[in-house]
């Protein structure tokens, strides 16, 4: 391979970050375990081989070299198992440039960049100085937009939607995030609620750090005499307990959301998305808007108290946290009324305020009616057979079920057009996944034995990058000659919409 | 372009499927019987005999029942892309646009082999369905439908 310029080398303040990176990664982990149960002496070798295998990583600084050649970018790195990757601009999916206190008091940043292969990032460049951030962000820029200039005379749906909107930079910003709206985010969020709840059941399976907590709590309120307590007494001080707990986890919730979020702002310049966020670890990422795959938006009964919604995007290629830096949000938090206006702005091809909404076949309810009774009288056999007459109890559950079939079936919904297909489902959690035809890969339907006994059938469509667990587009309990109409309508639509990654 | 309505798989792949099931039904049928001689005190030829009996049972059931997977198979080329339809109690069908086919992979295993029998594996950009099989063509076929799919996409697809 010939290379015609250059070689970059990282900063040489790179060290102090790589293994800050490796400790992270190795050390802290194996450390927590070991706080968490035993404590024993023999655990300390296993910490220190890890710490001697992070500060082993750090040589890797001096075998990693990058170029910015014509038409790539390319990534040398390895002493033992070399590897040299090459990335051409125009496949570059998203760039994510991470900056925290560390980061901003040597004046450098942690690049990622991203294609649309696999879990694990193309490149981080972990660090490298300001100036060469911003000169390789200006690279990729003009390189990928030149690469999509010649191929722009080449007929296609999507490059004439591309060339509609090139006006130069939008420099005012879609969305903002004041810290009013920073803070309702991580209230509706309870993003601490998972870390509380395992870092309390570490702590309480740890006799010493239990024993110091109830010792802790004697000093604080004094003798509680537990033994001796009346209903009401059980009553106000759980209750007292529960209140406190949760200003807890809405406190923290609302201090990871600043960490997180503050100052988030999305913008768009050009043909890309620009967003910026994080008070401590500073995140800017870059993301060209023709790589959104699938645009996702939750809402919740907090939401709803609110009134206002998330929106996130996917991207093609799976980089997830503990791979890398990710960022998919369009809009942690935004005003329901302007949620429509800010996807108009973003894909502008789409009309999002026309989205017509259609129902699901009305008839279904009893389907889903009798799905959730069959796993109640199934609860109850087990009951029945222990507590007899008692066992029958589960069967209050009916009502409820009554009402929440009722509730799916009224508040699923489908929509599809020449320009996307969206489904949205949840009776209390609402969530609607909107996808554009050209972006589709693959149209599946599938028809279960209960299916062809009412005449259903339910269709799922694949994007790049997809959730296969959540399936966002998956819609059932519809009828089969609709779904027949619909996959043919669909794969004409897709096979003349070409797709650009 | 070149297109053909619905067909089924070969119907040599029909007695692929059963042989490769009855090796499967051999290794299977050993659970049962390796049970009840651990807990019962029977005789090693009735250890046998029911170990002929639940392999008879299986392999009767998956020959009954493949001819109807078999049959329940199709697939199809249209201008759009590569249709197929399949399974019995579980009906799917799905549609693969000749666009957005990333690579296709042909396999051979020993028994296909004897009948001269490929499988098709096409793929996708998706992550769920990102490749779709489909077996039972004649080699030949096999190669002829990945070069049919490969010419189309490149006449449409600058990616």
């Amino acid at each position: 391979m010939e290379l015609t310029t250059e070689g970059y080398r990282l900063s040489p303040v790179s060290p102090l970050f790589l293994f800050i990176e490796a400790i992270k990664k190795m050390v802290l982990p194996l450390l927590f375990g070991i706080v968490g149960t035993s404590g024993d002496r023999q655990d300390m070798v296993i910490v220190g081989i890890a710490a001697l295998a992070s500060v082993m990583t750090i040589v890797q600084f001096w075998f990693y070299h990058y170029w910015l050649e014509d038409d790539r970018l390319v990534v040398k790195e390895g002493i033992l198992f070399r590897s040299l990757r090459q990335v051409p601009y125009e496949r570059i999916q998203n760039v994510n440039v991470e900056r925290n206190v560390l980061h901003k008091m040597f004046k450098v940043a942690t690049l990622q960049i991203e294609s649309a292969s696999g879990v694990k990032p193309e490149a981080v460049i972990r660090v490298i100085a300001d100036q060469q951030v911003k000169h390789i962000q200006e690279v990729i820029k003009r390189r990928s937009a030149q690469a999509a200039d010649s191929k722009a005379n080449q007929a296609s749906a999507d490059n004439q939607e591309e060339e509609g909107n090139n006006e130069t930079a939008t420099v005012a910003p879609l969305l903002q995030m004041s810290n009013r709206e920073v803070s309702k985010f991580g209230f509706i969020s309870h993003k601490a609620l998972v870390p509380i709840g395992i870092v309390g059941s570490i702590l309480s399976q740890n006799d010493y750090y239990r024993g110091q907590f109830i010792d802790f709590m004697k000093v604080l309120i004094g003798g509680l005499h537990v033994e001796q307590w009346g209903w009401s007494q059980w009553l106000l001080y759980s209750g007292a307990f529960a209140v406190l707990m949760l200003i807890t986890i809405w406190v923290s919730s609302i201090a990871l959301a600043f960490l997180k979020l503050y100052r988030f702002q999305i913008s768009r310049v050009d043909q890309n998305l620009h967003a910026e966020m994080g008070l401590l670890t500073k995140l800017n990422a870059n993301i060209p808007l023709k790589r959104i795959q699938l645009i996702k938006i939750k809402h919740s009964p907090l939401h709803r108290f609110f009134k206002s919604v998330s929106i996130k995007m996917e991207t093609a290629g799976g980089v997830t946290e503990q791979s890398g830096i990710t960022m998919s949000w369009i809009a942690p938090l935004i005003a329901d009324a302007k949620a429509k206006q800010l996807l108009s702005e973003i894909q502008p091809e789409v009309n999002w305020h026309g989205l017509t909404w259609q129902p699901l076949e009305a008839r279904a309810w009893k389907r889903v009616f009798k799905r959730l009774t069959f796993f109640v009288l199934l609860g109850c056999a087990p009951l029945l057979y222990f507590y007899q007459g008692w066992g029958l109890l589960p069967l209050l559950l009916l009502p409820f079920n009554y009402w929440y079939a009722k509730a799916y079936i009224r508040h699923a919904r489908y929509a599809l057009n020449d320009e996307v297909i969206g489904f949205r489902k949840g009776v209390l959690f609402h969530s609607i996944g909107v996808v554009k035809l050209a972006k589709i890969q693959n149209i599946s339907t599938l028809q279960t034995p209960f299916d062809r006994r009412n005449g259903m059938a339910r269709l799922s469509v694949d994007t790049a990058g997809s959730n296969p667990v959540t399936q966002d587009i998956n819609i059932h309990y519809l009828d089969e000659e609709k779904i027949k109409v619909m996959v043919s309508q669909l794969s004409k639509q897709v096979s003349q919409a070409k797709f650009v990654w | 372009m070149q297109t053909f309505e619905s067909k089924p798989l070969q119907p040599a792949y029909l007695k692929v499927v059963r042989i490769t099931n009855a090796l499967i039904s051999l290794v299977v049928a050993t659970g049962p019987a390796i049970l009840v001689s651990a807990v019962s005190s029977l005789l090693w030829y009735h250890v046998l005999g029911l170990y002929v009996l639940v392999f008879g049972l299986l392999f009767a059931l998956q020959f009954w029942y493949l001819k109807y997977w078999y049959r329940a198979y199709h697939y199809q080329l249209c201008a759009e892309g590569l249709s197929i339809s399949k399974g019995v109690i579980w009906k799917q069908q799905s549609v693969v646009p000749r666009n957005r086919v990333q690579h296709i992979d042909i396999t051979t295993g020993p028994i296909e082999r004897r009948y001269d029998l490929s499988k098709l594996v096409v793929h996708t950009a998706g992550t769920r369905n990102a490749s779709v099989i489909l077996p039972g063509l004649l080699h030949d076929e096999a190669v002829a439908l990945r070069q049919e799919l490969i010419n189309t996409n490149q006449t449409e697809d600058t990616v």
